[in-house]
């Protein structure tokens, strides 16, 4: 097939067809058309977070973060908190601490916690007295310490993306025998849609991740309602296949149905959108442009994968190499990919309680005395900081003022 | 207290006093104790002398001033590398450090390029390219202060005498605690219970024990290959060049920003302008053309007077097999060799020290730390080995045995996709890793005249007219920061005042 790409067919009727149709409509300029073999949408929690990345480039794409909070159950997040046999620890986006004597700032907190320290690692960052406190306020230049800035993401209801998405766009029913007429067919039916609610909690800035045996329970909430979201591993082990051939390319969940961290289920959709506009051939199958997105796109679902797989008891040979390094020495190689960063396994594996043996011996450049100097002036400083976000309440009436809406979403 | 780690270095050349610098400079003091070996007798290669952009930051780490380093070291200021005669004879381009243009409406630059180009013509890529108009004006100065309104961003490196380097470093390091010893490595000991290095036997009997061994032996690779074989990946038949011959001649004023690397019938010829003189040399390949004629090629090809004889040199391209074996990683010459051609040579030294540091073994098992090393050094040398195949592989020179083999032969599968996804539509393989990121690779697609056959969807919806004004007030933006730029030698001399006033 030589034809030129005009149209674009998406097969699926949940959120992530409809936030495919949204970012390729707005972006490429070319006829896009949805297909949907229902007309109640398949959705799923792992959809409901937002994580700073993803944000950024829905604003890319035209969904700006106004837009986002207005709607309804829209709750801002400054990470996540995880519970691991009995231990609590915050996982909060963005970094923390900050780099001295040329080495990761990781590396002075193990030596030091390695000399009975006691403050958790994410305590370096003003997300997690925050959290702790119930307090929010959004990054900025006030808030900033040295490079020490935070960050923060959104948990939306599922629903009333998909509702906002669809405004205005009509889905063509699928039926049997149907011949879609497009120049590029774009999968994304999911295969997992699963929406549990739970009465709602306490309104926090962050999600609560429950690890149990082999599986992660993860509690999002929202204004007005929880929702629930039960990660296991696949059965039998999906395998990472090249998601693209010929004219046809599966994204999402219908690329690789294994199991996804919230956050990262709807980067990982955005990512693959990025990149099939930056690799969008003239003709559908155009052998170089198919090979390095399949190239580029199983790099980054292996690790995906490997990252998952720290959470659920899946037996991983990359996470467990990554991981025999890291306990060693606190070590992570420089990655290729941009999904999963090696800051990214940093925060996962400490959140997750895997404490390195030793630590970069660069970190002795700074002396004990200043070590502990340093680290207890950052700690004030963050604390200082975290101590003037507002309550979180507080946080959302100012919102609320400011997007011209009195109630409370139900 | 816990006694101090050993580190032995053996050598006495750039990448032995690089080590030794950046060792002393980084490493916490009270735990480590450094040796520096040196022969006296076994000379140095000591023609490594452009650089890229990343010594810049090794030279801060190690808090050097840089303008002490320029005035120690006969610098001058490289703003690319100018390739001649590569993509065909009378072809010319330059590789600059820096970006060409900046996206329009989230289309990258050198497709839009593409399309006005295709239309009305919008001149050479590299009319809208900070460095690439710095260098043909030949101007100079310190990227950001000035010249911020221009949202291009370029960098620097620097040409300047290995010879002069090796004892600047070494008066550093010395000051910080690094004990040179002299002597030629006879005798290498091993430990007879795990195979590492136990110690060093040297020609007036001295004998060094270490916990850690640095192999700077350059091509000998004394330790890693004599002693330990850790074994050697020729990449011969894809580099075929193994010999040069190189030459200082009479320095020339103006003196030009850039590096020239000019293409011959089996070959190039490098053109380094240093303050005090040129550094030139024939890189050749001798299956293809024997040392008279390279010399004669040499000699008919620089410009100035020649201010020493010819020296001959051999080298095979490619990596050691593992870069750090046992208790030993090879650094410079004798880690591997890749031509100079994107002036390559001194950076893997820089990375291999780098690398080492960070993965300085924490304790006495260290197959971690060695594993890791060699699968992040096998990356690199492989992805500037693939850069550096296409400057041969993609051209449609004709004239010689030497240019219809580069031109013909299989290359590897890693470069074959990059090339073709640039065939294609102008695309450029995506790495977050690696030493040459899109903008390099670009500037040779481009500049060797490598052609897309279609053009880029992306750019279809950009208005043509809305481009060419665009395009117009980039080149006049570049104009008008050129205009208040100081020349090269003039904003070098300003440089070498600083210093003078200091001293
Ligand atoms: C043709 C050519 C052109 C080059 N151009 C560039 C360039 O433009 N840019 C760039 O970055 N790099 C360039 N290089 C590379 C650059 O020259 C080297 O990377 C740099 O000089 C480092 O060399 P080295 O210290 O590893 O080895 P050498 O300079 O060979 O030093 C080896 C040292 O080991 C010592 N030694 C050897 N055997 C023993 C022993 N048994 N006992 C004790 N000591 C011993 C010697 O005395 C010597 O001091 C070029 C190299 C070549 C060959």
């Amino acid at each position: 097939m030589t034809r030129p790409i005009r149209r674009i067919a998406i097969l699926g009727s949940g959120l992530e067809a409809v936030l495919a149709e949204f970012v390729l409509a707005q972006r490429t300029g070319l006829e896009v058309a949805r297909y949907s073999e229902s007309n109640t949408p398949a959705l799923s929690a792992a959809h409901s977070v937002l994580t700073p990345q993803a944000l950024q480039q829905l604003e890319h794409a035209g969904l700006s973060l106004r837009d986002l909070l207005g709607l309804p159950g829209s709750l801002p997040t400054l990470g996540a908190r995880l519970s691991k046999e009995g231990q609590t620890r915050c996982r909060p986006f963005g970094p923390c601490g900050l780099d001295w004597a040329g080495t990761g700032f990781h590396h002075h907190w193990l030596r030091a916690r390695h000399g009975g320290l006691a403050v958790p690692y994410a305590a370096f960052s003003p997300a997690y007295r925050a959290m702790q406190e119930n307090r929010f306020a959004p990054p900025d230049r006030r808030n900033r310490i040295g490079a020490l800035q935070h960050e923060s993401g959104l948990h939306v209801h599922p629903a009333a993306l998909f509702d906002r998405l669809a405004q205005a766009r009509q889905a063509h029913p699928i039926h049997p025998g149907l011949d879609v007429d497009a120049d590029l067919i774009i999968d994304a039916r999911e295969v997992t849609p699963g929406l549990e609610r739970a009465e709602t909690g306490i309104v926090q800035p962050c999600s609560e991740w429950t690890c149990e045996v082999g599986e992660l329970h993860v509690s999002i909430p929202l204004r007005g309602e929880t929702l629930e979201q039960r990660i296991a591993p696949a059965s039998p082990t999906t395998a990472i296949l090249p998601p693209w051939t010929g004219n046809r390319v599966s994204i999402g969940q219908a690329a690789h149905a294994g199991p996804c961290l919230p956050g990262l289920a709807v980067e990982r959709l955005l990512f693959e959108l990025d990149l099939l506009i930056e690799l969008m051939p003239d003709a559908a199958c155009d052998p170089a442009e198919t090979l390095e997105y399949n190239r580029i796109w199983i790099e980054e679902m292996k690790e995906v994968d490997a990252l998952v797989s720290l959470y659920l008891d899946v037996e991983n040979p990359r996470a467990s190499e990554r991981l025999q390094m890291f306990q060693h020495r606190g070590y992570v190689r420089s990655l290729d990919t941009s999904l999963v960063t090696e800051s990214d396994w940093i925060s996962h594996a400490l959140a997750l309680g895997h404490i390195p043996r030793h630590h970069d011996p660069l970190s002795h450049r700074l002396d004990d005395s200043r070590l502990k100097l340093e680290l207890g002036q950052l700690l004030q400083k963050v604390n200082t900081v975290s101590g003037e976000f507002p309550p979180f309440a507080v946080y959302l009436e100012a919102i609320d003022k400011a997007l011209g809406r009195a109630e409370e979403t139900a | 207290m816990k006694a101090k780690r050993r580190i032995v270095i053996v050598g006495g050349g750039t990448a032995d006093w690089m080590a030794a610098a950046a060792l002393s400079a980084m490493l916490p003091r009270q735990g480590f104790s450094i040796n520096l070996v040196k022969s006296e007798q076994i000379g140095i290669i000591g023609v490594g002398e452009a650089t890229l952009p990343h010594l810049r930051h090794f030279n801060d780490t190690i808090g050097i001033q840089e303008a002490e380093f320029v005035q120690a070291t006969s610098a001058t200021m490289k703003l690319g590398i100018e390739f001649v005669n590569w993509g065909d004879i009378g072809d010319r381009y330059i590789h600059p450090f820096g970006t060409f243009g900046h996206a329009i409406q989230g289309v990258k630059f050198h497709q839009a390029w593409r399309k006005l180009n295709a239309d009305a013509g919008a001149g050479e890529i590299g009319k809208y390219s900070l460095p690439v108009r710095m260098f043909q004006a030949g101007k100079f100065d310190i990227p950001g202060s000035i010249y911020r309104s221009i949202t291009l961003s370029y960098g620097y490196a620097y040409h300047f005498d290995a010879n002069r380097y090796a004892p600047f470093l070494r008066q550093i390091s010395e000051r910080r605690g690094v004990v040179r010893t002299e002597g030629d490595v006879n005798v290498v000991i091993p430990n007879p219970e795990n195979g590492e290095i136990h110690s060093i036997l040297l020609d007036n009997g001295a004998q060094l024990e270490g916990d850690f061994f640095i192999d700077c032996t350059g091509f000998r690779g004394v330790l890693i290959e004599q002693a330990l074989e850790a074994g050697y990946e020729d990449w011969f038949h894809w580099l075929p060049c193994d010999r040069t011959i190189a030459v200082p001649s009479a320095a020339s004023i103006p003196t030009p920003p850039n590096t020239r690397a000019t293409a011959h019938a089996a070959g190039w010829q490098w053109r380094i302008p240093l303050q005090h003189r040129m550094g030139n040399g024939h890189v050749y390949a001798s299956g293809f053309m024997d040392e008279d004629e390279a010399e004669s090629i040499l000699r008919a090809n620089i410009e100035g007077e020649l201010i020493a004889e010819p020296r001959p040199l051999r080298f095979t391209t490619g990596r050691r097999k593992q870069f750090w074996a046992k208790n030993c990683i090879s650094v410079g010459l004798a880690s591997g060799f890749l031509e100079p051609l994107e002036s390559t040579s001194i950076h893997p030294t820089q990375l291999a020290i780098t690398n080492f540091i960070e993965l300085l073994p924490v304790t006495s098992d260290m197959s971690r730390e060695r594993d890791e090393y060699n699968t992040i050094m096998a990356r690199e040398f492989e992805r500037v080995r693939d850069f550096l195949i296409l400057h041969y592989h993609v051209t449609r020179r004709q004239d010689s045995e030497f240019w219809n083999y580069v031109r013909t032969m299989e290359i590897p599968a890693s470069l074959q996709e990059k090339i073709d996804l640039y065939s294609a539509r102008g695309r450029v393989a995506r790495y977050q890793q690696g030493l040459f990121l899109e903008p390099s690779w670009l500037a040779v697609y481009l500049g060797q005249g490598l052609v897309p056959g279609q053009p880029d969807p992306s750019a279809a919806p950009l208005d043509l007219a809305d481009l060419a004004s665009q395009f117009k007030a980039l080149d006049q933006d570049i104009t008008a920061a050129l205009a208040s730029m100081p020349g090269h030698d003039h904003r070098l001399a300003e440089m070498l005042e600083t210093v003078s006033h200091t001293q």
